[in-house]
């Protein structure tokens, strides 16, 4: 039964996720719509590394880890925008992107995994 | 609030299939899973999009739901910390490498793909043109 409790919580954050982009993407000042998919791979990123450390209990990694944050953390939109970016020359963009996501998604799962 | 039930239909199956390919592959310790998940999802994803110009929604509850919750960018950052702590750094290079370099080429190859397949089309039409002229 941990499959159904992986899959109700990663629909439940792929909602999150798509709603949150929308949210963000609304906003008068938010000119970059990859900024979205950077701040939830990273909020996500911290948000597992907490998961993972400091729940015991048999549901908590199926339900809140691979199911939450699986679904609301996402790789392959992520690697679509860098690619979209460098299609259309704007590499400094690409290189902040893929930088910024990939360092401060590490930084973040060590301060969610040691807090 | 359809598209809503949807994308939360199409994520939780995202998220299950991920959940099953997760179960049988792990080699050594090494966390292979997540890696063939999102490099899958990465070559997948842009494909998708371009086929399914056409069928906005469609191409939302699939490409936003499905491969969206199918791959996963935090298991990635988590299996890196992983095997940092385990000190296995010979498996943290090629993992960190793969994910980022293969992820990245793979959208590209999958991009590339379908972009091949306008040049050719924008040369019929253009030809096409021509000919009616």
């Amino acid at each position: 039964m941990m499959w159904l409790l992986v899959g109700v919580a990663s629909g439940v954050g792929t909602l999150c996720r798509r709603n949150l982009t929308a949210l963000l993407n609304k906003r008068k000042h938010f000119t970059h719509s990859f900024l979205a998919t950077m701040i939830i791979n990273i909020s996500g990123s911290f948000l597992l590394g907490v998961f993972a450390n400091n729940y015991s209990s048999w549901w908590a990694y199926p339900l809140l880890g691979a199911g939450l944050m699986g679904g609301y953390t996402t790789f392959s939109t992520f690697n679509v925008e860098l690619v979209q970016l460098m299609r259309q020359k704007k590499l400094s963009l690409f290189v902040i992107h893929m930088v910024v996501t990939y360092s401060l998604g590490l930084i973040f799962v060590a301060l969610g995994y040691w807090l | 609030m359809i598209l809503q039930v949807l994308l939360f239909i199409f994520g939780a199956i995202g998220g299950i299939t991920r959940y099953f390919i997760g179960q049988g592959l792990m080699i050594n310790g090494f966390p292979i899973a997540t890696l063939i998940i999102n490099l899958l999802g990465a070559f997948l994803l842009p494909i998708w999009n371009d086929r399914q110009k056409e069928r906005p929604l469609l191409k939302e509850i699939i490409g936003v739901g499905f491969f969206g919750a199918f791959t996963t960018f935090s298991s990635a950052m988590l299996d890196t910390l992983t095997l940092i702590i385990k000190g296995q750094f010979i498996a943290l290079l090629i993992y960190a490498t793969i994910t980022v370099l293969g992820g990245f080429l793979l959208a590209y190859l999958g991009t590339l793909l379908t972009g091949v397949a306008h040049e050719e089309t924008d040369e019929q039409v253009i030809e096409q043109e021509e000919s009616d002229k």
